[in-house]
Order: structure tokens, then sequence, then C-alpha cells
């Protein structure tokens, strides 16, 4: 059982796919069981996306698992006091406490603004892009990026003005 | 592109996604246009994503659970075929009287493929036949009492798997056990052939070990096949060319198969085989 270049594939992305299912379930342990179950999908039919745009490809089968689960009403157990393994920052306790305030708001959003925030704002998708990984159209993806931007906000109180401030000093 | 497997649009123009969020999907009277987001809180978003959403650490065994997760749906696939094939003929029978009685060899469509051991030299036989995916050329043998090995060993092979022993054998020629077995089979490695091995023959004998250490060990080492001292019982056979390596379960249990290749005079296309059929070995 071996695909050339699935190993690489999954070494090279694997991380950013996780963090990818880590902002659509909003818990590390759904995160990598959402990401195992699209990869054990893909896998039989790499050899047939392996010379077109296999991270898209994932990218929308993470996206539409995700969904389907959610139609399921299965949500597994959502645990919130283990704390993330990974290198320590500055501020460690500042950094979980965005994560953790980040986590629970992107779990209120619903699951179609939950999409659109992952594929607009973290994979850096174009609305059209974003409207076609979704099938809906563009100006859906507007309406939710703006529901879910005002959402965000409002769960998270100052946390979007702080990272503004902070990337203008960088500046 | 294909469409990904687990198709159903997560979204649709109606809305009708309904979940405990704080909002509904579609506000009534809202106008998609009315709330832009501007670019500048479209870059605040994505500074906040890129430094919220945690460097989630990869678990050491994640493709060898993809692959674990990808033979559980393939078993699940087999035998929900096989099951609705069966299906499919018992109602067949019922419905077409003398259907089954004009079939003078039944065989369960997409069922195991077994191989036979010649009873006398002749060609080994099958029963059941190989799913249309399956190279025809090989085909797969498993060996539940050396910890669920699969070998896909070429056609026309032979098998010797003496039921609840550890050790077995699969050669390209006809295969007996000795009288008064293989308990003190000389260098560890017992010929239960029929004859000497013939100019390209090849005898393979399998040991089925429990111990963690050492697969672990084999596991880390990436053990290859490789060419082996030949010991005497290989030679005596006529075998000109040994070859070895350790099998180990990838999911990382204490299994451990020690596999022995002993060759006659083997061709260049003979040794591929045979690093084929050892190479490709699994575990189910």
């Amino acid at each position: 059982m071996s695909e050339p270049g699935f190993e690489e594939f999954v070494a090279a992305r694997g991380p950013r796919l996780l963090r990818v299912a880590w902002l659509l379930t909003g818990d590390a342990h759904l995160a990598e069981d959402l990401l195992q179950t699209v990869l054990a999908r893909v896998w039989p039919r790499w050899h047939r996306l392996a010379d077109e745009n296999p991270e898209a490809y994932v990218r929308k089968a993470l996206v539409h698992t995700h969904a389907s689960w959610w139609r399921r009403r299965w949500r597994g157990e959502v645990p919130h006091q283990d704390l993330p393994e990974r290198a320590g920052p500055a501020d460690p306790f500042a950094e979980v406490d965005l994560e953790q305030a980040l986590a629970a708001a992107i779990r209120a959003l619903p699951v179609r603004q939950r999409s659109v925030v992952v594929l607009r704002y973290f994979e850096d998708l174009s609305v059209t892009e974003t409207a076609a990984a979704l099938g809906c159209s563009e100006g859906t993806v507007k309406s939710q990026a703006a529901k879910a931007l005002r959402t965000l906000r409002g769960r998270l109180p100052g946390a979007l003005d702080a990272v503004g401030a902070e990337r203008g000093e960088r500046l | 592109m294909n469409s990904p497997e687990p198709e159903p649009a997560p979204v649709s123009a109606s809305g009708a996604t309904s979940e405990p969020g704080p909002a509904p999907d579609v506000e009534p009277g809202s106008d998609p246009a009315s709330a832009p987001v501007s670019p500048f809180e479209e870059r605040e978003l994505r500074a906040l994503l890129e430094r919220a959403v945690p460097q989630l650490p990869a678990p050491a065994q994640r493709l060898e659970s993809v692959r674990a997760r990808v033979r559980r749906r393939r078993r699940r696939r087999a035998a929900g075929l096989s099951g609705a094939a069966a299906l499919a003929v018992a109602v067949a029978g019922l419905l077409v009287p003398g259907v089954s009685g004009r079939d003078p060899a039944p065989t369960v469509p997409g069922g195991p493929t077994a191989i036979v051991p010649p009873a006398s030299g002749g060609a080994p036989t099958t029963v059941g036949g190989p799913s249309p995916t399956v190279d025809a050329s090989v085909q797969t043998r498993h060996f539940a009492d050396l910890g669920g090995l699969d070998l896909r060993l070429p056609r026309g092979w032979s098998v010797l798997a003496p039921g609840g022993s550890a050790t077995a054998w699969a050669s390209s020629q006809a295969l007996a056990l000795p009288q008064g077995g293989c308990a003190n089979a000389l260098d560890d490695f017992c010929t239960p052939l029929q004859r000497v091995l013939g100019s390209d023959g090849v005898l393979i004998q399998l040991t089925f070990q429990l111990n963690q250490a050492m697969a672990d060990k084999a596991r880390v080492r990436h053990l290859e096949v490789g060419d082996e001292t030949v010991v005497t019982a290989c030679h005596s056979v006529g075998g000109t060319v040994q070859l070895g390596t350790q099998l180990t379960d990838r999911s990382g249990s204490a299994v451990l198969v020690l596999a022995t290749a002993c060759l006659s005079h083997p061709g260049p296309a003979q040794l591929a085989r045979v690093r084929d059929v050892l190479t490709t070995a699994d575990f189910t």
C-alpha cells in the first residue's frame, strides 16, 4: 500500500491542513480525526490527483466532510481543559487564552460562515475560489464573511483591534 | 478535478444549514451587500487566524492510521459487495428454478482466493477468483496463523500452511510436509518440497514470532530483502541463492515474520519476483 508522492505530500502539507481542520472543528483531536478521514479517502485516488492540485482537493474535502459530520449532528467530545502542545511563545497564557477564545468563537459560527472564514481568510482564497469550493454564489460568500466578522468581533472583544495594532507596530 | 467523495455541499443558497449558533445563516431583510468587509478588517482577521490557530504536532503514526482506515474501508466495501452478490445469487436461485442446479461449480463472487497445495505434484488449483482490480498474475494469500500476513504470490505457486503452525511455506514447486514434520529442521530451515528445486525454483519459509523488541528494531532499521549465506538445508535441495528479510506490521504490533527464500539458479525475473513478494507483504 503505497502511492508515490502521497507521503511527501502529507509530510509537507499536513501541518497546514491540520490547522485548517482545527479551524473547522475547534478541537485538536477532532481536527486530526477529520484530516485522517479525508486522507484515507484521498489516498486510493491519489494517482489521479497527484498531477492536478491535490491540496485544493483535500482542502475542499475537509470542508465538505466536516459539514457532513455537522449535518449528522456528530459532535464528539470537545475537551476544554487540554492545553495545546507546541513550542512556548513569549506569553504562553495570553496565547492560550487567545487560542481558546478563537476556538470558542469559531465553534459558535454557523458551519457555512465557518467554512467561508477558513477558506477566505486562513487559506487566502479569493471570493470566486471560495464560492467555487463551497458551491455557492460570490454574493453569499461576501455576506457570510461580513456576518462572520461581526460575530467574531462580538465574541473576541479587542482581539481583532489588538492584532491590528500589533501589525501596525511591526510595520 | 473530481469532486471529493464526501460530496454534499455544506451550504446551499437557501441557507438550510441550521445549528445552535448565535445567529441564523440568513437574516430576514438583510442585504448581503449592505455589510461589506473592509480591507482593514480582513487583514486583522487574517492576522488573528494566523496567530491564534495553533501549530499542532503531527502524530507519529498518522500515515499508519490512514493506511488502517483505507484497509477498513476496503474490507467494508468488499464485505458489502460480497453480501450483495450472495443475496443476488440467492434471490436468483429462488426466482429462477434450477439456476443453482445448472452451475457445476458455483463460486462466491468477490470471495477470498485460496491456493490449495497440490496433493500429488500437480499444478495448484485456485478456488474463487480475484477481483477485477487485482493483478491477474498474482493472488493474495492470507496467513491467519502468521499474524494476519498477506502475501501477493505469483499465480501457480503452492502454499503449505499447516493449521496451528507458526511456520508456513510458499514455493514455485509442489509442497508436502516430510515424514516426521519439520520439528527438527536443519538450520531452522525446513524444505517441505516434493522434489529438489529445479532451475529457477523458489522455496520461501515464513516463521512467525511475537517479539515486540525485535519487531520494533526491524521497523526502525527498515530492513530490505538482502542476500544471505546459503545454509546447508537450502543447499541440500539445490539452492544456490538465499534471500532474507523480516516482515513487520506497520501498526507497531509485536508481530514479526522471518522470511527466508531459497532459490536455485534464479534468473533476474525470478529474483525480482521474490523480492516483490517480500516487499509487498502486508498485515491485515
